[in-house]
């Protein structure tokens, strides 16, 4: 993809098949650019935190938004969530949840954590489209990371 | 003192004298002896002499006797004498006789011997010779000497007493003169001393006499004053007699009759209570007024008694005049004449008649009370207000094999059990004192020995003051009541240890439920998405190279996965409603089915849709799963009214076994009634998906939801003649 440091969008999700309809997804709403992909919660933290082999990287330079699947290997997203939201430099970053459930202790647990948005990945492949590039759009164009940065 | 004196020393001398006479006559007497035996030894001597000259001359021995009796006896006779004179002065005569009378018989033995040798010249020559009559002249000498010295001494001794005698006379003269004397002056002293006591005695006499006499005037005096008094209250009395029947005729019914038992006197009372005129009752005897109640054997024993002349008391029960009863207390005393014959007989009798009614009434009553006492099925007993127990029903008697005397009062103790018992009296005797109910369970022992328990009940009956008249009690048998209550606590306790296994394992299930759908919800919705999602790509990005048919066919993948997702969710959220809490608060239905009504309307817009609205009773019910059962109700009757012109929804409420009942009435397609019970079942469809798209998963979730409220919903319908859903939301009573 591009340049760790001009990151827009930070897209942390496992499975392959969700992941490429994802991106098609966010490539169909025009928003493929300056995308970095985390397969797990891990990676995830190590690009946000910019540790690991992620370490050259400017924390200050985060992503204007974060959608993270929920269900991840090693790190959960809950987890994730909790750091991000838990840490001063990062829990201004706007996070979408996307999940495959409608689980009502899944959304009340990412509610009470600060996430932002919740999209619940539909089976139609149309919905999700509409939700991703509705919710994308919203937060990466018209949620724009403060100026300090 | 000198009389007395002088009559001693007269007794002691005349005594004296006596004495003196006595010694003399006895000496007298031994003197005249002495001489006797002297002379009778000479005379043995002169025997002796004559036997042995005898037989010298013939030799014949029977002239021998006499000798040999004085040879063989002359021996005691000199002793005796010897004896005799031993004291007086005679002896020495006596001594020398002893060698005489001995040579004399030894010259007499010489002869008798010399004759029996026929020596007839011997014996001449010793008798001839002298020596023999020499000896005699000497021995006769010597005893004549002694009776002449033996008299002389008689005759001194004679001379002695004569003065011994006249002196003794002298001294009892003296003697008598003096104790006449004596006798004189006594007798002159015991005449004064007997003149004085008689003079006292006469007068000591007279002092009685006159006491005596005081006495009886006295007496005579009371008994007149208690005369007068009796007379005086024999008056009184006999006006108070007067007075008496005045009074007895006001209170008692009184008869009088005479032996025979004719009715003489009857007063007023009698004839007011038998309803009969004196002049029917006078002349007639009281069979008259006999009811007939009490045996013949009760009116003789009465008859009997008094014609006896005894009192008879008692209760008469009589007839009156109009045949009503009365009862009455009666008394009659026979009354005698002089001649001690039953003269009459008077009756006093007072009415108890309603006494003897309320007896009877409270005897029927206690009758009825024991009766139903016994036959009840728990011990019950009667006790006096201070707690003394009188009566026991049969029961308590079967039960503990005892006697009525053995439990009277406070012998129930006996068939407690000992531990429990000084509770019991306490208990029992605080209620007493305070008169207020006892209720306690305690053990009694029954006939065979065991325990059991019972529930104790004393209830105090009060009278209109509030006083306790009797204790009413029960014991009912509670042993199978406890031994059920302890089964029930036991089963309890294994209850409430299965309930917390069960809820353990409900809670583990749970869990793994929880866990399992979640799985399905992320895990088996994911390939679902790949599925829809590239087919999707597929004919997005390849449809100019894809053929016609091949665009058809992921176009058909993509509607399965997409039913797939849609039976997903509605599986979730059907499994969600299982575990959800109900959070149950009153809810405007009319409003609740106006907002479903609002957020269904788009989709059907382009038809024409008419819906009625009835009155709808606040309901009580979880918001939103309520609002899922009028979302799934009202979108099946849009669904299945689709084929209709006009759709036609009633949407209403009734009564329905005391219970709010709603109703959605639609004029749709409607159903056959033999499947109505697979109707609300999971995944039960009664049309086709290509008629009407759907899951078959909404009216399981409606049902799900209104039993878990406690209600219950239904349908009736029939081909194409519409359908109508009802539900309740509470438990309808029973019809």
């Amino acid at each position: 993809m591009n340049d760790n440091n001009t990151v827009e969008l930070l897209l942390v999700e496992d499975s392959p098949e969700d992941l490429e309809l994802a991106l098609y997804a966010l490539k169909k709403a025009n928003l493929a650019n300056h995308i970095h992909v985390a397969r797990d919660g891990v990676e995830a933290l190590e690009f946000i935190f910019c540790e690991g082999k992620f370490a050259g990287r400017q924390i200050t330079n985060h992503p204007k938004v974060i959608l993270l699947d929920l269900k991840l290997p090693k790190v959960d997203g809950l987890a994730v969530l909790k750091r991000l939201k838990g840490d001063p430099r990062t829990k201004m970053i706007p996070v979408v949840m996307l999940t495959s459930s409608k689980q009502q202790s899944d959304l009340v647990a990412t509610y009470q954590l600060g996430v932002n948005a919740y999209i619940v990945k539909p089976v139609n492949f149309e919905r999700f489209t509409e939700a991703v590039r509705e919710l994308g759009l919203f937060w990466m164009l018209l949620n724009q990371a403060p100026a300090s940065v | 003192m000198g009389a007395i004196i002088l009559v001693i020393l007269g007794v002691v001398a005349a005594f004296w004298s006596f004495s003196r006479i006595t010694q003399a006559i006895e000496a007298r007497k031994n003197a005249v002896t002495l001489l006797i035996r002297a002379d009778d030894l000479l005379a043995a001597l002169r025997d002796a002499e004559t036997g042995a000259r005898g037989y010298a001359l013939t030799g014949q021995e029977s002239f021998l006797e006499p000798y040999l009796a004085v040879r063989d006896g002359i021996g005691g006779q000199f002793g005796e004498l010897r004896q005799l004179t031993e004291l007086s002065a005679g002896h020495k005569h006596i001594d020398a006789l002893a060698p005489l009378i001995d040579a004399r018989l030894a010259e007499l033995a010489s002869v008798i011997e010399l004759r029996r040798k026929n020596d007839m010249a011997g014996v001449l020559a010793t008798v001839g010779g002298g020596q023999g009559k020499r000896l005699m002249d000497v021995i006769r000498v010597e005893i004549r000497g002694f009776i002449h010295l033996e008299e002389t001494v008689l005759a001194e001794r004679e001379a002695r007493l004569q003065s011994t005698l006249r002196r003794l006379f002298v001294v009892l003269i003296t003697g008598s003169v003096f104790a006449l004397l004596l006798a004189l002056s006594l007798i002159f002293l015991a005449d004064r001393e007997a003149r004085q006591r008689l003079k006292n005695q006469v007068h000591l006499e007279t002092a009685r006499l006159l006491g005596v006499q005081q006495e009886m005037s006295s007496q005579l005096r009371h008994s007149n004053a208690t005369l007068l008094a009796r007379d005086k209250e024999l008056t009184a009395s006999l006006k108070d007699n007067g007075d008496l029947k005045a009074a007895l005729d006001e209170h008692a019914i009184v008869a009088m009759t005479d032996p025979k038992g004719k009715i003489t006197f009857v007063n007023d009372k009698f004839c007011a209570i038998s309803k009969y005129t004196r002049a029917e009752l006078l002349g007639q005897d009281h069979r008259i007024i006999s009811s007939g109640y009490h045996s013949k054997t009760f009116i003789r024993d009465l008859w009997a008694t008094i014609a006896s002349g005894r009192v008879w008391r008692g209760e008469l029960k009589n007839k009156a005049k109009d045949g009503t009863f009365y009862w009455l207390d009666s008394t009659m005393v026979p009354f005698f004449d002089e001649q001690g014959k039953i003269r009459q007989y008077i009756s006093i009798r007072a009415d108890i008649t309603e006494r003897k009614l309320a007896e009877a009434a409270v005897h029927d009553s206690e009758e009825r009370f024991r009766t139903m006492a016994n036959s009840m099925s728990q011990l019950a007993w009667i006790a006096r207000p201070d707690g003394f127990i009188f009566w026991y029903n049969l029961r308590w008697y079967e039960y503990t094999g005892k006697t009525p005397e053995e439990m009277e009062g406070w012998g129930w103790q006996s068939v407690h059990d000992p531990v429990a018992l000084p509770t019991v009296v306490v208990n029992w005797t605080a209620a007493i004192t305070a008169g207020t109910s006892f209720e306690m369970e305690f053990p009694l022992r029954g006939a065979d020995g065991s325990f059991r328990s019972f529930l104790t009940r004393g209830e105090p009956l009060k009278n209109a003051d509030g006083q306790v008249v009797q204790w009413f009690g029960t014991n009912t048998d509670v042993t199978s009541l406890k031994q059920a209550e302890e089964k029930v606590q036991l089963l309890n306790a294994d209850l409430e240890q299965r309930v917390i296994d069960r809820t353990v394992e409900l809670e583990t299930a749970n869990n793994e439920l929880e866990a399992f759908s979640y799985s399905v919800a992320h895990d088996l919705r994911s390939p679902l998405r790949s599925i829809d999602g590239f087919s999707r790509l597929v004919l997005e990005d390849f449809s100019q190279t894809l053929p016609e048919p091949g665009q058809r066919f992921l176009k058909k993948i993509r509607v399965s996965a997409q039913t797939m997702g849609t039976l997903i969710d509605d599986l979730l959220s059907l499994a969600r409603l299982s575990r959800q809490e109900l959070n149950k608060q009153a809810t405007d239905t009319h409003k609740l089915v106006r907002n479903v009504l609002t957020e269904l309307g788009s989709p059907w817009s382009d038809r024409v849709v008419k819906i009625s609205i009835g009155a709808l009773p606040v309901s009580s019910g979880d918001q939103a799963l309520l609002k899922q059962v009028w979302i799934n109700l009202l979108s099946n009757a849009l669904k299945y009214t689709r084929k209709r012109e006009t759709a036609q929804i009633e949407i209403g409420s009734t009564q329905l076994n005391g219970v709010d009942t709603f109703f959605i009435r639609d004029n749709g397609t409607g159903f056959d009634m033999a499947y109505a019970d697979k109707l609300f079942g999971t995944f039960q469809r009664l049309h086709s998906a290509d008629d009407f798209e759907g899951t078959g998963i909404g009216l399981a979730i409606v049902k799900r939801i209104i039993l878990r409220h406690g209600g219950r919903v239904w349908a009736e319908a029939a081909v194409d003649r519409g359908a109508t859903f009802s539900f309740t939301l509470e438990k309808e009573n029973q019809s």
